[in-house]
């Protein structure tokens, strides 16, 4: 018996294997009316799984797989209805022995007693009394002559005798009559199974060395088969001699025991099991059969000689469609053919011959890489099997009930895709079931149907496949996402106000978020949701989300159909050349040499490149994997070594690290130091930034190349362990290449998502700071095209870009239908003397909220955020609805004040005026004290600002005070000590801080319980925390009227309780 | 082929720096030139780099840094023995290829004991005739990757 029988035994046993587990699911939910088929199959399966380990004498399969099957006959005849513990036990079973199949080798290490009790209890608890015996007892059958006993479970016995079927010993020889007849053991177990059922089956390797033969000739197996046939046509079907069967059992010689199984069976069942045999055909002599107990059998059970060869059973093998090799073999032949056409064409010399050779070389090769890239295609089913188990197992554990509908399980994808999209996949339904559907009680009581429901589905669309995992579950509340990211400082504050609920929730793909608020042991295990972002982006695919909160979530995953060609960038570092996935590529990027200084910084020992209005950390390539640069010198147009081992040494000599890749030779090789320091000085950055997951960053190399479409082969396993690289590939002209792995790159780089990230953001939060004291964001756009305007990015709740055809006219108004209510709308030529709008397609609506309404301002395109002093003139261009202009980007700029835009349209939606109503929740103010001496100081030291804030408060209702600084504040707060009833105050201001005047305030006997406000455009927690120190009661952002005032009143409702 | 008895076996020999060595040629795939090899940054320091062999990419291993003695330097003699492990086309990297002897199982001797470490690791024995000392390269070891000297320089630290 060699490896390869056993080889299909395990490919067999696992292909059994991966369809029981869905079976018996059907089977558990279909109950007493499963379809018998059904669980036929499953016996079968078992009982197959049972034969072979047998033969190869794999004890522990064996009982295991032994006593699934007498579970499962119970439930085919119908002596036990399927319940969820005993499909609990079942899958149980059938998961330990896939776990041993799939790993041979460890077999015997593995422990089933624990389950093979548990079997063996559960079946005894469905027979009577009478016949828990045969459970444990064996049966002995014994050849005559030499050759092994076969000892067999009683309930196996008993059952076919039962049924009235003949049951026949008989004695093969494995060398001569099945291995030298070319017939394979398993197969011909098969064929037997066809006509009846193969019992049991023993090895005698002991005989095999003693007989006198020469070793090896003679292999004895006996075999215990049970057939409904009798006779010739026994002895036809067991392909053996009259002389090597025996029959141990004849229904119709032994009638009455058939009938009356009950006086010898149980109590002594040795002797009357061994029927005289009253021949009914030419079928030769019984053979003494008696009862053994229990403890006895195993001992006889050849030792596996077999587990040998095992080591190397998980080998993969891969069923491919006859058709599909047929095509490939005729490809096969067309590229002979081509080959013979070209060595002719060579011969001949002739150009014509060689280009038609080449052509036709050309088409054989990609039909041929289109056939071969089908064999690797398998269905989608392969990974969405285990789901069933998975939402079964886990919703009985949360006390959940959930459908699950699987759909498109036939769709094809690459098989390294599917087994890469088995991670991702399980933790995206893991989420769904536990965080994702409500507890039954939760869903009755929001008026859901009681039963959840997971759908997932697979489907092709445009070359691509989609995998949809959608669950009417109580979908992600972008608020708490936010709130955790801001929480866990994953994101900064300003960046928050400008995302829509849309852009909140894909921050649970941020590394380091989990929005459960328990943590559950089913998931939540600190691995969230972007390491299934990081696998997937290892796919080349993509996931998005929709989620509606109370109605459930949507995720779609986008992958390309296959892995093993993929579009690539081929790039240099030195002299040598990499190739980077296209997946992984967001953008290429020349820094020029004059402005290196300008767009690189260094923060801590590393560098950061500012793109546009983000700050992303900087990789270069040749120092994370010792490459010698080399640089373009442009007087000579060679190549050269280049020594620069950070781009920042040339300004801080002390950051000149020690590089492995620049050797002590090349300085000889330079001329001059200083020549080689002024040409580094013109050379400019060539970067490719690349994202994998959440992270971002960019890579410095030498040049770019084309991009090419690259075969991905692996490394060999002395290279298994470097991460940087994910495999090589060669290039159209023959040359190696290695392919990165941006992931694993970022980790050479000691680049973690949360590390790099973060130092970028820190370092965003610096500059701002150091050199952006009183900066504030503007969101730029256009009113006519000449006509550039703009407004604080503070009050922008989101911007969405629309068709112009979608605003609607109604009553002289604009309205937008947006999420299912009318937006109102207004444009500055509404209300401020300006061109009308220009009249272009695509329009942007800056959403911002007035008195609580949100509102739109439609603008033009482009849109975009600058950071700028600012420097308002609030004479020249002041009207209404225009708080006056700046100069941004060298061009004169309005500014536009959305307040006064929409109280002029739009004047019902700010009616409930400040003056004639108060807001509710001064009035117990009020009532303490007078309105008229109720004041609020204000200290900012923008005249922009102040100007502006001023106003909310007056709109709001409240009498100012204001300062142009600290001081002035505090000279005019200890004037009227009495008048004031809170501080709103800048922190950053001349002659006295904000901080300064809080801790002044705090001091005086009288302000101990005044609220103070601070402002600031941006405040970390550091910030907060020092201006609590000093006395700072709440924080706000300048220019967010509603927000400012609402915690203003806040405020002053604490004070009066208090 | 001569008709091998079980107890001589064709080898190949060649040199390391000074020294001659031997691999069972039942072992060797093919003999090619070094042509290009790709550097493989991070890789052991005993990887010279991975080479295209018709279509495969083949890790090339510096026999003589594997075997403790001088890295080699590559010149035209210097030449790759393929050898195949486990479904892997591994090539090794030696001097030059002399020719091949038949060794006969008596004249192998255990490598002596004043070879130490890792060379006698990866020997199987010291086959003397013909007026000439062949150290046998124990293939199977000499492959392997798990040995304590095959640090695969995985992390960041040493970037």
């Amino acid at each position: 018996m060699d490896d390869e029988v056993f080889k299909e035994f395990i490919n067999e046993s696992r292909e059994h294997l991966s369809t029981i587990e869905a079976d018996l699911l059907a089977i558990e939910e279909n109950g007493v009316s499963a379809n018998p088929d059904l669980v036929n199959k499953v016996f079968r399966a078992a009982h197959s799984i049972k034969g072979g380990s047998s033969f190869f004498g794999l004890a522990k399969v064996k009982e295991l797989a032994h006593k699934a099957e007498t579970i499962l006959d119970m439930i085919r005849s119908k002596k036990m209805s399927v319940n969820p513990e005993i499909t609990n036990v079942l899958l149980a079973a059938f998961d330990k022995l896939r776990e041993m199949i799939n790993n041979p080798a460890g077999m015997d290490g593995v422990d089933i007693t624990d389950l093979s009790e548990c079997l063996s209890e559960l079946a005894a608890s469905y027979l009577p009394a009478g016949q828990k015996q045969t459970l444990t007892d064996n049966v002995t059958l014994s050849t005559r002559g030499k050759g092994p006993n076969v000892v067999l479970p009683k309930i196996d016995f008993e059952r076919v005798k039962n049924a009235g079927q003949c049951v026949y010993l008989v004695a093969y020889d494995l060398i001569h009559d099945i291995e030298k007849k070319g017939v394979n053991i398993l197969r011909f177990f098969r064929e037997l199974e066809e006509s009846g059922e193969v019992l049991d089956c023993a090895l005698d390797f002991e005989a095999a060395g003693t007989l006198d033969e020469p070793a090896g000739n003679r292999l004895p197996l006996r075999l215990v088969f049970a057939t409904t046939v009798a006779g010739a046509m026994a002895q036809e079907i067991l392909m053996a001699a009259e002389d090597k069967i025996q029959l141990v059992f004849d229904p119709q010689a032994a009638p009455e025991e058939m009938s009356a199984p009950a006086p010898a069976a149980p109590a002594a069942p040795a002797p009357s099991a061994a029927p005289e045999p009253v021949v009914a055909g030419p079928v030769p002599k019984p053979v003494a059969a008696e009862s053994v107990p229990p403890p006895a059998p195993a001992a006889k059970v050849p030792e596996p000689a077999a587990a040998k060869p095992v080591a190397n059973m998980t080998e993969e093998t891969l069923r491919v469609n006859v058709a599909l090799l047929e095509a490939m073999m005729n490809l096969a032949g067309e590229l002979v053919l081509s080959r013979n056409q070209l060595h002719s064409a060579i011969a001949q010399n002739n150009e014509q011959l060689l280009s038609v050779a080449d052509q036709r070389i050309n088409q054989v090769t990609s039909e041929l890489q289109d056939a071969i890239m089908r064999t690797r295609l398998q269905p989608i089913g392969n990974v969405l099997a285990k789901f069933p188990r998975l939402v079964r197992d886990m919703s009985q554990a949360l006390g959940k009930e959930i459908q699950l509908d699987i759909l498109g399980k036939d769709v094809a994808l690459d098989k390294s895709m599917i087994e890469g999209l088995s991670d991702p996949l399980t933790h995206m339904i893991r989420n769904g079931v536990d965080h994702g559907i409500e507890a039954k009680e939760e869903r009755v009581r929001v008026g859901k149907p009681a039963v959840g429901k997971l759908r997932i589905e697979a489907r092709h669309e445009a070359g691509q496949v989609v995998v949809e995992i959608e669950d009417d579950g109580k979908g992600i509340d972008p608020r708490r996402v936010a709130d955790s990211a801001l929480a866990k400082g994953l994101i900064a504050a300003d960046k928050l106000r400008g995302m829509s609920d849309h852009d909140k929730q894909a921050l649970i793909f941020l590394p380091g978020l989990s929005t459960a608020q328990k943590v559950s042991d089913i998931s939540g295990r600190g691995v969230g949701m972007d390491v299934v972002k990081t696998n997937l982006d290892h796919l080349g695919g993509t996931v998005e989300i929709k989620s509606v909160v109370g109605k459930g979530s949507l995720f779609r995953i986008k992958l390309p159909l296959t892995l093993a060609i993929i579009p690539s960038l081929v790039v240099s570092a030195g002299n040598e050349r990499f190739a980077i996935p296209q997946a992984n590529v967001e953008e290429l990027l020349r820094v020029p040499a004059e402005e290196v200084k300008k767009r690189v910084e260094i923060v801590g020992d590393s560098e950061v490149l500012l793109l546009r209005d983000r700050i992303i950390p900087l990789v270069r390539f040749s120092n994370v994997v010792g490459v010698a640069p080399v640089y373009l010198d442009p007087n000579t147009g060679q190549l050269e070594l280049d020594r620069r081992q950070q781009l920042a040494d040339r300004r801080s000599p002390r950051h000149a690290i020690d590089a492995p890749a620049a050797p002590a030779k090349s300085d000889a090789a330079l001329p001059e130091r200083n020549a080689g320091r002024r040409h580094r000085l013109k050379s400019a950055l060539e970067i490719v930034v690349v994202t994998t997951g959440t992270l971002e960053y960019g890579l410095v190399f030498d040049s770019f190349h084309d991009t090419e479409e690259i075969v991905v082969k692996p490394l060999g396993r002395h290279l298994k362990g470097l991460r940087e690289y994910m495999g090589a590939t060669i290039l159209g002209d023959g040359t190696v290449v290695l392919i990165l792995d941006i992931t694993g790159l970022s980790l050479k780089a000691r680049l973690t998502s949360i590390s790099g990230s973060a130092r970028a953001m820190q370092k965003a939060q610096e500059v701002d700071r150091e050199r952006l004291a009183d900066v504030q964001s503007f969101l730029l756009f256009h009113n006519a095209a000449d006509e550039q305007c703009a407004t604080p990015l503070d009050t922008v709740l989101r911007v969405e870009r629309i068709n112009s055809s979608q605003v609607e006219m109604a009553g002289g108004r604009r309205t937008l239908q947006y999420r299912g209510f009318s937006l109102p709308l207004v444009t500055l030529a509404d209300t401020a003397r300006v061109k009308s709008l220009d009249n272009s397609k695509d329009l942007a609506v800056i959403v911002s909220s007035v008195r609580g309404h949100e509102v739109g301002l439609l603008g033009a395109m482009p849109v975009d955020v600058v950071e700028t002093k600012v420097a308002v003139d609030q004479m020249t261009h002041r009207q209404t609805g225009i708080v006056g202009s700046a100069i941004i980007r060298e061009q004169t700029t309005l500014i536009a004040d959305l307040y006064e835009l929409v109280e002029s349209a739009y004047p019902e939606l700010v009616r409930p005026a400040p003056k004639s109503t108060p807001p509710i929740s001064l009035a117990p103010l009020e009532q303490a004290a007078p309105a008229e001496d109720a004041f609020v100081l204000l200290a900012e030291d923008s005249d922009f600002f102040r100007s502006q804030i001023k106003k909310y408060l007056q709109e709001a209702g409240h009498q100012v005070m204001d300062a142009p600084d600290g001081q002035a504040a505090w000279e005019l707060l200890e004037k009227n000590v009495d008048r004031i009833r809170a501080v709103v105050t800048d922190i950053e201001m001349p002659r006295m801080t904000g901080l300064e005047l809080a801790r002044r305030i705090r001091a005086h006997p009288k302000c101990a319980r005044l609220p103070i406000i601070a402002l600031s455009s941006l405040a970390g927690e550091d910030d907060i925390a020092n201006g609590k120190a000093a006395g700072v009661d709440d924080y706000q952002v300048k220019l967010d009227r509603d927000r400012l005032t609402a915690g203003l009143e806040a405020l002053w409702r604490r004070v009066e309780t208090e | 082929m001569n008709e091998t008895t079980t107890d001589a076996s064709l080898v190949i020999t060649f040199l390391l720096g000074e020294s001659v060595f031997g691999i069972d040629a039942s072992e060797v795939q093919e003999v090619v030139k070094v042509d290009q090899i790709t550097p493989v940054h991070h890789a052991p320091t005993y990887v010279v780099g991975i080479r295209n062999l018709r279509g495969r990419i083949v890790t090339v291993i510096d026999l003589g840094a594997r075997m403790e003695l001088n890295a080699l330097e590559i010149t035209p003699q210097s030449r790759i023995l393929i050898v195949d492990c486990s479904d892997e086309s591994i090539g090794l990297l030696v001097d030059c290829v002399n020719d091949t002897i038949n060794t006969d199982t008596n004249n192998v001797t255990p490598p002596p004991p004043s070879l130490r470490g890792v060379r006698s690791r990866y020997l199987r024995g010291v086959y003397r005739g013909g007026g000439r000392l062949v150290s046998l390269i124990d293939q199977a070891s000499i492959l392997g990757v798990d040995s304590p000297d095959a640090t695969l320089a995985t992390d960041g630290r040493d970037a």
